[in-house]
Formats: C-alpha cells, structure tokens, sequence
C-alpha cells in the first residue's frame, strides 16, 4: 500500500533529559463521535459541522443532579438556556427535568415554546423590559430581580393582578472571588439587597419566593460556593425572622468550571479543574449546617450550563490550506474561525485530527478563513503534518459556541444531533443566502 | 332526644348484634304481637336507656343499646311469665334495673378479658326475679300465652283475629314452621308469622347473619334426627333459638365470616344441644327456664378458646373491630388485613439522599447476604451506564457512592459508634474487621438498625445521642469486607454490631424496578482481587457493553413507583420520595382542626363542620358536626388514608372518604395510585346481596380507588394550588363501572374544593378552615 504523502517538516532538536514518563506526547487522532464516522458526518453534512451528543448531554446532567442530590435532599437544575438554546438541546434537558433559566423576553418565549410550564422558568437578566416582565407575570414565571428601577416597574406591572408574580432577589456578595461581580442584583454587605427585600415584602403585591446570587463563571474554588451559600442561607433566615416571609429557594446560579482549558493555564484543566463533587460538597455542607430544619431546607436551584453541555459538543472542520509565516511558524488555514469557535477567545480548545498520522508533530498556528486579523483559533498548537483536505474535531465547544456564534463572512452550517442508537438528527440545517436574506429589503429606488 | 329513640331502636337490634334501625323497629313491631308483653319489653327498655344515659355509663356502648337489650329480654319474659297487674309492672321496673346493673358489671367484667357478656345478665336477672319474687309477691302465671287471640280481638276486633288465625292455620312446612317459631321465640313470640317478621328482619340486616341462622337450626335438626324423633323436644318453641343465635354469634359476629367460621358455627351445634339438656335437666329441679344460657355458655366458650390460642390462625380470626353487621366486619377485615397490616410500625426510611441502586437485597442469592445474616440490603450509586464510579475506578474517590452522607433511616439512640477503621484500596476486603465502620441505633426496645461499611472517622454522633430521621451519622466508606464503596444497612433485634438480622420493610421509598435485574453489579465481598484489580467493576464493564449495544436507554421506560411498607429489590434504583408541601400541609390534619364545607351552588345554605378527634385508642378520626358521620384517617410522611367510615353514606363526608381514599403526599408525575375499598361501599342492591351471600366463601365484586394528580407545574410550588383526580369504581367479571369520580383541590394548607360526580348528579363544596 502507498503511504500517504506528508510535507518535510525541520525542527530544532531540544531533547531535555529523559525521563520515565515517556516521549509519547503524539495526539491521538478521533476518527468517529458517539460510533458515527467523522468521515461520514462530513460526507452527510459538510463541512464545518457542530455536532452534539445527546448521551453526553444526558450524562452531564445525571451526573450534576447525582452530585448535588445525593448530598442534598431538595435540588432542582434550571437550563440556562444562553448557553444553548438549541431547542433539541433544551428539550433533551427538559426531559431529564430541567426547568428554564432564561435572561431575556426571547428566550422567555423560547422556553414557553419548548413546553417549559411558566412556574417552572426563572427569569434572570440585568435588562427585562416592562414588556418582557409583563409576559412573565401573565405566564406566572418567577422574576428574579436586578436592581431597584426594575422592582419598581414590577411592582407597577403587578398593580391589578389577579395573583401576586412571584420573584427572587438577585444578590451579589464577597464570597472570596476577586473581583467580585457586583453587577448584576443587590450588594448584599451594604444593605442595598436587605433594603429591597423589606421594600418587597412590605408592597404587598408580591410573592418572594427565592434569593439569587451568581458568583462568576469558571469559578475554580469550591469554597466560594460555599461560602455564598452561607450568605444566602443567613439572608433566607433573617427573611423568615424579620419579614415572616420563608424562602423557598436559594438558586446558587451557574459559573461551574468545564474541562476546557483556559488561555494562559500552565495545566491542562482536566488536571486542575475540580470535579462538580467538590462544588456540591461545599455547597450542601454549608446548607446543612446552616441551621434549618430538616423539613423546612430550602429547594436548592442551580443554573449550569457550561458545565452542563460543554463536553457534548463537537465541531468538524477541515483543513483549507498550509502555510509559514514570516517568522518560520507554520500556519494552518481551517474553514472555521473565530464566527464559529467563538469561545476560542477564551480557551485553548483541544483539537484532534481525524486519521493517524505518525509521530511527527509541528507547532502551527491556527487560522480561521475569516479575512480579519483576530481570525486566530490557536496561537501554537501541536498537531501532525496535516494536509489539506484533512479534517479535524475540535472537542468541548457544545457552550456558548451555538449562540453566541456569528453570521460573518461566512454562513453557519448544519448541527447535528447524534441520538443514543447512534443515529445522527439534524436539529439546524445550515444557513443558505435566501435565509439570510429574507429580512432584507431594498429600497424600490435600488432596484433595477 | 332523637338519640334516646335511636338507642332504644339499637337495643332492639341488638338482639342480633345489629344496629340496623330498621331491623329494630321491625323487632319492636313484632314484639307487640302480644301487645302486654310487647309493651313490657318497651318499657324496660326505655327505663333501662333512660337509666343507662343518666347514671353516665359508657356513651358508646349506651348509644349502641349493648346496656338495654338484657333489659329489653327480661321485660318480655317477665311479661310473658305472669299475669299483668301493678305487681308485673313493678316487677319489670326492677327486671330493667338490675339487668342494666348487671350488664354494665359483667361489661366490665367480660369486657376487660375480651369477651362479650351477651345475654347472661338477662338470664341471670329473670332467674333472681323468679327465685325472689315467688315468696314475696305470688304473682299469678300469664295466660296470654295460651289465649292471645282474645287479646288479638282486643287490640285489633275481628280482622286481626281473621288474619292471625289465617297465619296460624297456613300449613307451613313443618321443618320452615319450626324454624320460624324458633326466630320468633326470641321476641318470646310462639308464632310463625312473627318468625316470617324477625326472619325478614334479620335478612335485610345481614346476609351472612340469615345464613347462619338456617345452618346453626338444620345443624340442630340434624342432631336431633340422628338422636331421637325430629321436631320435638328442645327444638321446639323458645329453646330452638339457641342453636339459632349461638351459630350467628360464633360463625359470623365474633369471628370474621369465612369458610371456617361456618365450620366452626357448625361445630358449635351439638355443644349447645347438649348444653341445653343439661341445663334443662338441672334447672327444671330449681323450677327455672333455661332462657338463652345454653347459648350463652357455648358461645363464650367457643370464644374464649379462640382468645387462647398462641398462633391466632388465618382462618379463624376474632373480628378485631365490632362493626355491628358480619358483612361489614368481614369486608373491613379483608381490606384492612392489606391496608393496615404495618400500622403501628416503626417507619424506617432510605439511609441516603438521592438515588442509589440497591446491589443486594433481601436473601436475594447474593454473595453474603445469607442464612440468618439474609434480611439486608445493600446500596451502592449507579450512573445509567450501570457503573457506579467514573474514571479509571481504582481510587476510592471514583466511586458515586463515596464520602456520600449516611443518614438515620428513624429516629433512635445511638447504641454504638465504630469508626477506626481505615477504608480499604479498591478491589481488598478486610475480612478480620468484617462489618468495617459501624453505627447501630435503637429505634425501640427490640428494634435496632445497622449501617455499615463507613468510611472511616466519619461519623459525628457517639453513643448516647438521639438522632432524628434524616440526621447525618456518618459518610458511605469502603471499610471491613467491602471491595468498593456501598452501605450495609440492616435490621435487627439485639443492639450488637453483626447482629441477625430481621426483616423489617421499609415504609416508603421511590423504586424504579430495574428493567434488567441481573445486569447491575453485585459487589463482590469475598474481594477476588485479581479479578477486581484488572477489571474495576467487572461486571459493571459487561453492563456497560450491553447497554451500549441496545437501543436508547430513553425508549425502555423506567417509571417510579411509589412503595409503602417494602423491600427493595437487588437492582432497583431507589430514592427517597419528594414530599409535596401542599398536600402534607393540607393533610396533616391535627386534632381540634376543622373545616367548615359549602356547597358552592347553594353557598347561603349552612356549613357542615368538619373536625377532627381523636379516639381513646389515640386513632383520629374526621367528625362531620351536621350529620355525625365519622372517617377515621391514617398516614405517615408519605400518604393519607382513610381506615374506616361510620354514618349515612348520603353525607358529604362520606364522598370526601371515597375521593381521598389514599392520597399520597409525594409529588411523582404520572403517578396512578391505587387502592382497594372495602366491599361495603358497593350500592347496587341486587348485586351486593348476591356477593353477602357468597362473601365468606369468595368475593367477586372487586371496588377499587385510583388517584391521580391533573398535571400542573404549579403543584411543584409550595403555596400553589394542587389538584387531584380519584375514581371509585366497582368491578366484577371484567366489567368496571365508576361510582364516584372527585376532583379535590388542595390550596393555602387545607382542602379548598371537592367536586364529585356520583349516580348522575354533581356536587361541588366548597372548604374553608375554621379560625383562620
């Protein structure tokens, strides 16, 4: 048999001294997701494709409920539905019972649409506008409240409601995480969120049914869960105390870590992200020890996402052109960029060729096809001699990545969905020009 | 004063132990058969009633008429035995009293020993009155007996005359005739048409009651054919009811109607022909009538014998409570046997949170759990892979199930701590330390539970504490003979680590019975190392392949069961149920807590006061203030249920017993839950008499109770309304026919509304809780 060709490569010899751990640093290649062949998703769907697996989604969300629920004896995950709002995404969530976490009147909708029943989404979000907080009263979602002009547009939508809406007090506290978000709710250590809370309860017109706080996003320290939930829990006491109002939920919002590595990590993160256990560990230590009674613990709410759907998605892409720059590093061209591996501006994504190669690695950096100049998916990555044509899996990518992606220069393509028998769905069909353009309109002076 | 004639009704119909009203007046109206000494019988009665509610005896067995139906017998024998006159009334003044002293004093008596005084103190009251009152009043002897007729011609002129004569003269087959006379002499009447009366009488109130009196008379018949020409002597007249009433007391009263309590019933017979002729043979020398003490003797012997056995059989059984009908005791028995078979348990509950498979259950062929150490189970965490760690599976940490909180499955004390010894490396067994770190907690005296296999230096109670169900007393662990990291938890009856075990059901837990019971890892204690070391979870690793090789998981649908009172299997996943505030809110129901209910389309009407008691058996009951229906009602943590109903089927109380039968207090979509009603509920009279029948022997007539809750994400939310739909249906050779479909809405902590829809018409109340 022919071998197949591969580019001479010349590289400076930096042999360190050996040691036992082995040189075997060679990148393993993925030649099939979830039993379906790369080569035949490619063929089927072209390429780049996103493709998620609905094992994985299934599994990640097993395995966050086992971790709190077997810790805690109320726990209750809400999707947060920015992360993807996929609708087979969303539904794959909501029947293993997830409620919505949704941050805008678009996504309310969405959820409604996904058969998510009002009581069951919570509505965070630093920018609801009255009518959005109208649709949630009329639905009977919770409202979870951010700052002092919404309450008061709350409760001047609530006037002449039949039933109080129900609400949550968004709170934002020191837990220890520098810096501290304070942007989004009440400041909880200079009274601001006490004030709300007695100004809510006093009106009357109200229901509060919940406290919120969200710490951050790829918070790496359990213990700052730990420590929030603490805050919350004393406020939820000092509710029932003081405003003869019990809180029937701390939502400890989202944040939880994926194994995506981060830009600038010395380790990898599958070596120095902790398991979700550790977070669950602290967050029921801190509610148990709280000083509730076993009958009246709180419901406890968390909205992952990223932790929730990272790991499920997949991008196919392949390799357009090689090149070398002016400095000698080698470049690869790829027919994905930064429009659709958005979150490639955070994480050094781990990217895997799609067919062995030999040993042979070259440092390369990675480009996208878009003609801009932030268009870097990999500053240096090492990866096998590939050739164009070849295709490649850039794995993790299932966060944020299928909603905050771009129509830039290029069209989005197809998503597929790959079910537990291992047969692939498409949930989003690629973009084509008339999709693209059917909200267009030209002026009757333009044409002709 | 409406309960003064309800009491003196019940005394009559106590006669048969009934309380059947009609039964009662029926009885009343033939004892005016002889108008004197029906009018003596009432009277009495009403003296002993009177007399009963005033010196302030027991209410309940007042208002049952158990203190007046002796003095009832004793004014109509008086009345019968001599002539009437100011002596005779005195007489029966005097008869009423010192039966109703001596009814309440062998109550007392008996009644502590757990036996009925039945008619002895009528007995013993006439023979008193006979022995004492011939010295000081020489009282003339009744003629009525003889010429009734003529007081016939009084009471009603000739037509009656006509028609009692009629009755007299019908030629009644001799055996039917015998028979009827006999069920009459209880009402001291000598008189077919009266027995036709009292036989009517007695089969409207009881089927099974009628039944036995024919068995308990031709098992007499018989017994005499064999000894001697039929149809004379002791069957004849007053003294055939004793065979008749001793068969109903013995066979369908007492015991619970079945096959064996007709044996028995009939085994009864011969002891009475005997006791009677013995007793007419001793007594005639005294000049005394033996009355109803032949029947009185055997019965309470074939009680007493009963009482004194030390493995109550399941044929036999003393009907534990007096419904006052056998249909009734009977049907309540055979649901309640079911129904409340663990009332009064210890409720013991999941050790854990969350879901845990169980890898070995009771005796269930595993590899430890044997012999006298086989009433255990074990847990261990499964993800849907069947795995139960992640990763390479060789450090304890990868194990779902480790460090994971071990909770108190009931309250108790903590009996003894063991918490020194270190976990074991996967895949090793610690046999000289074989139960590993141990907590045993005693729950009550002879009741301890065991949770083993802790990890080490977890646990924070120490002997002495008391925990509360649900506390945290210690972390799952791998120490002792456990090769990776489960719990042991067991029952026992000695407070020793490693004890026997006993099997003890749990009282409610969440089962998701496995669809493949032998594909979950059964841990392998006896700890093959190699084995384990190459292949952490070896069978796990087979689970693993086959499931990946099957169709989506999603499409084997797994759908969570509510248990009560169960035993885990080996390979069921359970978890602890989602207690529904709501509805445990709603239901709790504590005594002084009552409900004022209105009919929605009529809401100017008055309210009915629902309130709840409870007994001085410490058992609550729902008490409607309108109608003096009473629901008794149980539960624990998990579900609500009525036992038992008592008063007019027509009461709104009776529709929320039939609509909330069972409810659970759990929220699990899609949940249907199921119950059986007692066969008294069934209405259709043909069909019911036909089943009364045919009950003791076998019940075709099925009545069932489902309940399910109307989807609705609100019922998540504590504070929001929940709403529920139950059906009562009664089923019978494959057909189903519904007799009552309720929806009940529950909101702001108690029942709010109750539709139901019953025999065509639709009733919607409306509940408010009282002083709130």
């Amino acid at each position: 048999m022919k071998l197949p060709y591969e580019r001479p490569t010349l590289r400076k010899l930096t042999a360190g001294a050996l040691n036992k751990f082995g040189p075997r640093a060679g990148v393993r290649p993925v030649t099939a997701l979830d039993g379906v062949a790369v080569g035949e998703l490619v063929a089927r769907f072209g390429s780049p494709l996103f493709v998620l697996s609905e094992r994985q989604l299934r599994r990640s969300y097993q395995a966050a409920v086992r971790a709190f629920g077997t810790r805690y004896p109320r726990v209750q995950l809400a999707w947060s539905y920015k992360t993807n709002y996929l609708n087979a995404v969303c539904r794959v969530f909501h029947q293993e019972g997830a409620w919505a976490e949704v941050v805008s009147g678009m996504e309310l909708e969405k959820a409604l649409l996904n058969g998510v029943p009002g009581p069951h989404i919570l509505f965070n979000g630093p920018g609801k506008r009255r009518a959005d907080l109208e649709r949630a009263c009329a639905v009977d979602a919770v409202v979870h409240l951010d700052n002092a002009d919404e309450l008061h547009l709350l409760l001047d939508v609530a006037a002449g409601r039949p039933r109080r809406p129900r609400v949550a007090l968004r709170v934002n506290l020191n837990a220890g995480i520098v810096p501290q978000w304070d942007r989004f709710g009440f400041n909880l250590e200079n009274g601001e969120a006490w004030q709300a809370l007695s100004r809510l309860v006093a009106s009357g017109q109200l229901e509060l049914v919940g406290l919120h706080c969200h710490i951050g996003t790829y918070i790496l320290q359990p213990a700052a869960y730990g420590a929030a939930a603490t805050k919350l829990a004393a406020l939820a006491q000092r509710c029932a105390r003081e405003l003869h109002t019990v809180v029937q939920y701390l939502d400890l919002g989202g944040g939880f870590p994926s194994t995506n590595t981060l830009k600038g990590a010395y380790l990898p993160a599958t070596d120095t992200v902790p398991p979700l256990d550790d977070y669950a560990e602290a967050v029921a230590g801190a509610l148990l020890g709280a000083g509730f009674k076993t009958d009246d613990l709180p419901l406890l709410v968390l909205e992952a996402g990223r932790a929730l759907v990272d790991e499920a998605g997949s991008l196919i892409g392949t390799v357009l052109a090689n090149k070398r720059l002016a400095d000698g590093r080698r470049a690869t061209i790829l027919d994905f960029g930064v429009n659709l591996l958005f979150t490639s501006f955070w994480y050094d994504h781990h990217i895997s060729p799609t067919r062995e190669f030999s040993a042979d690695t070259e440092p390369t950096v990675l480009y996208g096809p878009l003609c801009m100049n932030i268009d870097m998916l990999r500053e240096s990555i090492a990866l096998p001699l590939l050739a164009p044509g070849d295709t490649v899996v850039v794995h993790k990518v299932g966060a944020y990545n299928m909603s905050q992606w771009q129509q830039f220069i290029n069209l989005r393509p197809y998503v597929v969905l790959i079910d537990q028998a291992g047969q692939p769905h498409v949930i989003r069909a690629a973009e084509t020009l008339e999709y693209l353009q059917q909200l267009e309109q030209v002026p009757a002076h333009l044409l002709g | 004063m409406n309960s003064y004639f309800r009491t003196i009704l019940h005394s009559y119909a106590m006669l048969f132990f009934s309380q059947h009203r009609g039964l009662g007046a029926l009885l009343l109206l033939v004892s005016f058969a002889h108008p004197l000494v029906g009018a003596a019988g009432l009277a009495s009665t009403a003296l002993a009633v009177a007399g009963a509610r005033a010196a302030g005896f027991n209410r309940e067995w007042t208002g049952r008429g158990a203190y007046s139906f002796n003095s009832l017998l004793t004014g109509l024998a008086l009345a019968s035995f001599y002539a009437p006159g100011w002596a005779l009334a005195g007489l029966v003044t005097v008869g009423a009293g010192v039966a109703l002293l001596l009814s309440v004093a062998l109550g007392g008596w008996l009644g502590g020993r757990g036996l009925p005084f039945l008619s002895l103190p009528f007995v013993a009251t006439v023979w008193l009155l006979m022995m004492g009152s011939a010295p000081l009043l020489h009282l003339p002897p009744a003629e009525a007996n003889i010429y009734w007729l003529n007081e016939a011609y009084a009471l009603g002129g000739p037509r009656l005359v006509a028609v009692a004569q009629w009755a007299a003269d019908w030629p009644w087959p001799p055996l039917l005739a015998t028979y009827l006379r006999a069920l009459g002499s209880v009402l001291f009447q000598d008189n077919a048409l009266a027995g036709l009366l009292v036989a009517a009488g007695l089969l409207w109130h009881s089927r099974i009651a009628f039944s036995l009196s024919v068995l308990g008379f031709l098992g007499a018949y018989g017994v005499l054919w064999l000894t001697g020409p039929a149809g004379s002597g002791p069957l004849e007249y007053n003294l055939g009811a004793n065979y008749v009433v001793a068969a109903v007391a013995v066979g369908g009263v007492f015991v619970i109607p079945s096959a064996a309590s007709y044996g028995w019933a009939l085994l009864s017979v011969p002891v009475t022909v005997v006791a009677l002729a013995a007793a007419t043979a001793v007594l005639t020398k005294l000049g005394l009538p033996a009355l109803s003490l032949p029947y009185c003797v055997t019965a309470l012997l074939f009680l007493y014998v009963l009482l004194l056995r030390e493995r109550p059989g399941a044929g036999l059984v003393l009907t534990p409570v007096q419904r006052y009908s056998p249909e009734r005791n009977l049907y309540a028995y055979a649901t309640d046997r079911v129904r409340l078979a663990h009332q009064g348990a210890v409720a013991f509950t999941l050790p854990f949170l969350g879901q845990w498979a169980c890898t070995q259950g009771y005796t269930s062929g595993g590899p430890t759990h044997l012999g006298d150490w086989g009433q255990a189970l074990d847990f261990a965490i499964a993800d849907a892979d069947g795995h139960t760690y992640h990763g390479a599976g060789f450090a304890l940490s990868d194990y779902y199930a480790y460090n994971k909180p071990v909770l108190a499955p009931a309250d108790g004390v903590v009996e003894e701590v063991i918490q020194h010894i270190e976990d074991n490396p996967i895949g090793e067994v610690n046999l000289r330390e074989n139960w590993g770190n141990t907590v045993v907690l005693r729950h009550a005296p002879g009741l301890y539970s065991q949770l083993s296999h802790l990890r080490a230096h977890s646990v924070p109670v120490k002997p002495g504490d008391y925990v509360r169900r649900g506390d945290i007393v210690g972390t799952c662990g791998n120490s002792g003979r456990s090769p990776e990291p489960h719990l042991h938890f067991q029952v026992q009856a000695t407070p020793y680590v490693g004890s026997r075990t006993v099997a003890y059901p749990l009282a409610y837990f969440v089962a998701e019975a496995a669809t493949k019971p032998d594909l979950l890892p059964v841990l392998n204690p006896f700890g093959t190392t190699d084995n384990v070391y190459k292949a952490p979870g070896g069978a796990s690793k087979a689970l693993a392949a086959l499931s990946n090789t099957t169709k989506p998981s999603a499409a084997i649908p797994r759908t969570p069961q509510l248990r009560h009172f169960a035993v885990p299997n080996a390979g069921d996943l359970v978890s602890p149920p989602a207690i529904n505030r709501t509805l445990s809110q709603a239901l709790r129901l504590p005594p002084g807590y009552a409900l004022d209910v209105r009919n929605a389309d009529a809401p100017t009407a008055p309210a009915q006061r629902w309130e709840v008691f409870t007994d001085a058996y410490n058992l609550t009951y729902l008490r409607c203030q309108t109608t003096g229906a009473v629901a008794y009602f149980a539960g624990d943590a998990s579900v609500f249920y009525f036992t038992a109903f008592y008063g007019s089927e027509d009461s709104w109380l009776y529709f929320f017993y039939q609509a909330a039968y069972r409810v659970p207090l759990v929220s699990l979509p899609g949940q249907i839950t199921r119950d059986a009603f007692p066969l008294s509920v069934v209405r259709n009279p043909a069909l019911a008499w036909a089943q009364d029948l045919l009950a003791p022997f076998y019940r075709f007539l099925k009545p069932t109770f489902a309940l399910e809750a109307v989807p609705d994400a609100d019922a998540a939310w504590p504070g929001r309304p929940v709403r529920l739909r139950s059906r009562a249906a009664v089923g019978y050779f494959g057909r189903e026919r519904a007799t009552q479909t309720a929806e009940l809405t529950f909101a702001d902590g108690h029942l709010a509304a109750l539709r139901v829809q019953r025999a065509g018409q639709e009733i919607n109340l409306t509940c408010s809780l009282v002083g709130a």
